[in-house]
């Protein structure tokens, strides 16, 4: 008997060993890359992420990941991250010029070989929108971490929303304002200390020949205009959705503008056709440009020394809005693709989207960065307490840029 | 009956008939894909709603032919289409002859040289003709206000952003004009000439009366060709100024290009493209007609 039980307890004990041996087989590449990392994150709330659940089973699965030109760094280090954590996906990152991108991407997105998941631009919503898959995250718990997130609602579905909001703001080549004189002290905060900083900022020969001009719109007179009307607290649609230009607010900003041409001469309409490319050149002290342009000026002009700061308002009092402002979007998720992939993409989204610290490259990357803005009042995202409550009607289209923001 | 065979077969081989037939059919289905089904296609998509991005098509009758008819922005283009091409077609009949003819004068030394080199444009990509063309019309650091002193804002002042396309495409494209020209002068009757000389007609007069008369059927060729060419330009347009200053430089096909692969309405662009279509068709059976008329005169 002592015998036949020694036995069952051998054979028990080995049946034990193989079993633990493929419980551990399988789970054996999470194992090795789980000790280093947080059990969940709790950068996000209530939208978590736990990188301990296993993607796809364990099962090695490969994605393409497509994205425009000028931010591969950071595709590159998300992918890093992501696949450091899950070592069964393998992200093939496929990067397109912009123009063509656009493109491509629906007719791509149509087929069967599309990218499974891709970076999105909120300006192509139609073009996009049917080939995405919603969300595996409620709005709701989206919301409770997110602005603007209501707006993006589609019949109880979200497909994207923002990380990230972006602006216009006034960049400024540092050399020159030096060279003028100036200090951080002499920022301006309204448009007629601008008008002032400007005309000291404006270079001419000894024939009056405009050699640098202080302040230059050349060739982006519409950016520049729309948005600076709710400075005035004029809306650029009525409240029945009709746009609406032929105002008061708007004449005075377009007077303004000219003003600065022609009566302070700070520039001309023939000094220059592009105000951003001519403040890479040299050409110009100051220009009104996007967020986005700080990412390209560092890469076109790498020796250019520039910094920016808020748009001047009318007058000392903090005005209904700077200008208009538009979110950077989430990645979309392509419906077409293999249910395992979109599976691995929805939780590469939520991985994006609770990790924050590593995330808030991004939005200084597509808006501005930090280093570049130390003035500015309206600066990174972005908790929902900070908004104003205009953003819950939607961020499609040129709306104001609340004035409440607040840095994290 | 070897001699009929011969007539009706004159691949003589098996082989050699295989291969005509391959040719043949992979033309005709080269020709099928490429020109009459997209033309088909275009044709039928101008009555819909037509976004391929989106898997668009909704039928929408004769809006888009509507539609173009009412736009005033089709009727401007139209018109900056119909001056550019006149103006281009113009110059470079008139300018290709000038330096044809120089260039056939006997006392002119290194033909060859200057053929080529007002030849070479003619054979440099547009895109970047008219990208060398945007630095040359700055107006900062632009070689053509320095050579001339002067300081226009070519491509962003309304009066001179057209003027400025048409330069350029005038610069480019005289060269083709002036190759043909050359050719057909060297294959002009010299007894008509030495017929002339013997009246007494001087250079002039035997240019207008004799040279001008005689090249007619090319003259009317370069026409036909450029103006069915001009009407389909937008390169320069998309290069140097986008349509602008506003729509000042919108051209027709510029329009169609914006419509199709910008907002990519292809249903409008289609009906769009269909009128060009017709526009040329119709211009260029009436340059045929007058060439016919004189031909029988």
């Amino acid at each position: 008997m002592e015998k036949k039980l020694s036995i069952l307890f051998v054979f028990v004990l080995l049946l034990n060993l193989v079993a633990w041996n493929g419980v551990s087989g399988q789970e054996a590449p999470l194992e090795t890359t789980q000790s280093s990392t947080n059990p969940i994150s709790d950068l996000g709330n209530p939208v978590q992420y736990d990188p301990q659940k296993p993607v796809n089973d364990g099962n090695d699965i490969t994605l393409e990941f497509w994205y425009w030109t000028g931010a591969a760094n950071l595709f590159q280090s998300l992918a890093d991250q992501y696949t450091e954590i899950h070592p069964n996906v393998t992200i093939n990152l496929v990067e397109n010029p912009w123009n063509d991108y656009w493109t491509k991407l629906p007719l791509a997105l149509q087929g069967n070989d599309g990218p499974v998941i891709f970076n999105f631009h909120n300006n192509q919503h139609d073009n996009i929108i049917g080939y995405m898959a919603p969300y595996d995250i409620s709005p709701a718990d989206l919301e409770a971490d997110f602005v603007g997130v209501s707006g993006h609602v589609i019949e109880g579905n979200i497909y994207y929303t923002d990380y990230g909001l972006m602006t216009a703001t006034i960049y400024y080549n540092t050399d020159m304002w030096a060279a003028a004189g100036l200090t951080d002290a002499d920022i301006p905060t309204t448009w007629d200390e601008f008008r002032e900083v400007a005309k000291k900022l404006t270079i001419r020969d000894d024939k009056g020949k405009l050699v640098q001009a202080g302040f230059s719109f050349n060739g982006g007179i519409q950016g520049d205009v729309l948005g600076m009307n709710y400075q005035y607290g004029q809306n650029l649609f009525t409240s029945d959705n009709k746009i609406t230009l032929n105002n008061d607010a708007m004449k005075n900003v377009i007077q303004r503008l000219k003003d600065l041409y022609e009566v302070d001469g700070v520039g001309d309409y023939n000094f220059g056709n592009n105000s951003g490319d001519n403040f890479g050149q040299g050409m110009v002290a100051m220009y009104l440009g996007w967020g986005f342009m700080t990412n390209s000026l560092s890469q076109n002009f790498p020796d250019l020394q520039f910094n920016c700061f808020e748009i001047p308002a009318p007058t000392e009092a903090v005005p209904y809005a700077y200008h208009r402002y538009n979110g950077e979007s989430t990645f979309g998720i392509n419906k077409n693709a293999a249910i395992e992939q979109q599976n691995v993409a929805q939780d590469i989204v939520r991985f994006f989207l609770t990790n924050y610290k590593k995330s808030s490259a991004w939005p200084m990357q597509f808006s501005r960065q930090k280093r570049h803005c130390k003035l500015m009042r309206i600066s990174l995202p972005y908790r929902v307490s900070l908004f104003s409550p205009i953003i819950s009607t939607g961020i499609f289209g040129p709306v104001p840029c609340p004035v409440q923001l607040k840095p994290m | 009956m070897a001699l009929i065979n011969r007539t009706r077969h004159p691949l003589r081989s098996r082989s050699e008939i295989i291969f005509r037939n391959i040719v043949i059919v992979l033309l005709i289905a080269f020709f099928v894909l490429f020109f009459v089904l997209p033309i088909i296609m275009a044709l039928i998509g101008s009555f819909y709603q037509w976004n391929p991005l989106r898997l668009q098509f909704n039928f929408l009758g004769l809006d888009n032919w509507k539609k173009v008819f009412t736009s005033k922005l089709f009727w401007s283009s139209m018109w900056h289409t119909v001056v550019f091409a006149l103006a281009a077609v113009a110059f470079r009949v008139v300018l290709g002859l000038a330096a044809a003819h120089a260039l056939y004068s006997r006392s002119i030394k290194h033909k060859s040289f200057y053929r080529t080199l007002y030849y070479l444009p003619t054979i440099t990509p547009m895109v970047a003709v008219a990208f060398v063309w945007k630095f040359i019309f700055d107006p900062q650091f632009g070689l053509l206000n320095h050579l001339l002193g002067i300081d226009i804002n070519w491509l962003f002042d309304g009066k001179y952003a057209l003027p400025a396309i048409i330069i350029l495409t005038i610069w480019k494209d005289f060269g083709f004009a002036m190759v043909i020209f050359l050719g057909s002068l060297y294959s002009l009757p010299k007894d008509c000439y030495e017929a002339a000389e013997i009246d007494g007609a001087g250079a002039w007069q035997r240019l207008v009366k004799l040279t001008i008369p005689l090249l007619r059927p090319t003259i009317l060729f370069i026409v036909i060709v450029s103006l069915i060419s001009y009407f389909q330009t937008y390169i320069p347009v998309m290069v140097l100024t986008q349509g602008g200053p506003g729509t000042q430089t919108y051209l027709v096909t510029y329009m169609i290009y914006e419509e199709a692969f910008v907002k990519y309405n292809f249903g409008y662009a289609s009906a769009l493209s269909f009128v060009v279509f017709l526009f040329i068709a119709v211009l260029t059976g009436f340059s045929f007609k007058i060439s016919g008329e004189r031909s029988l005169s």
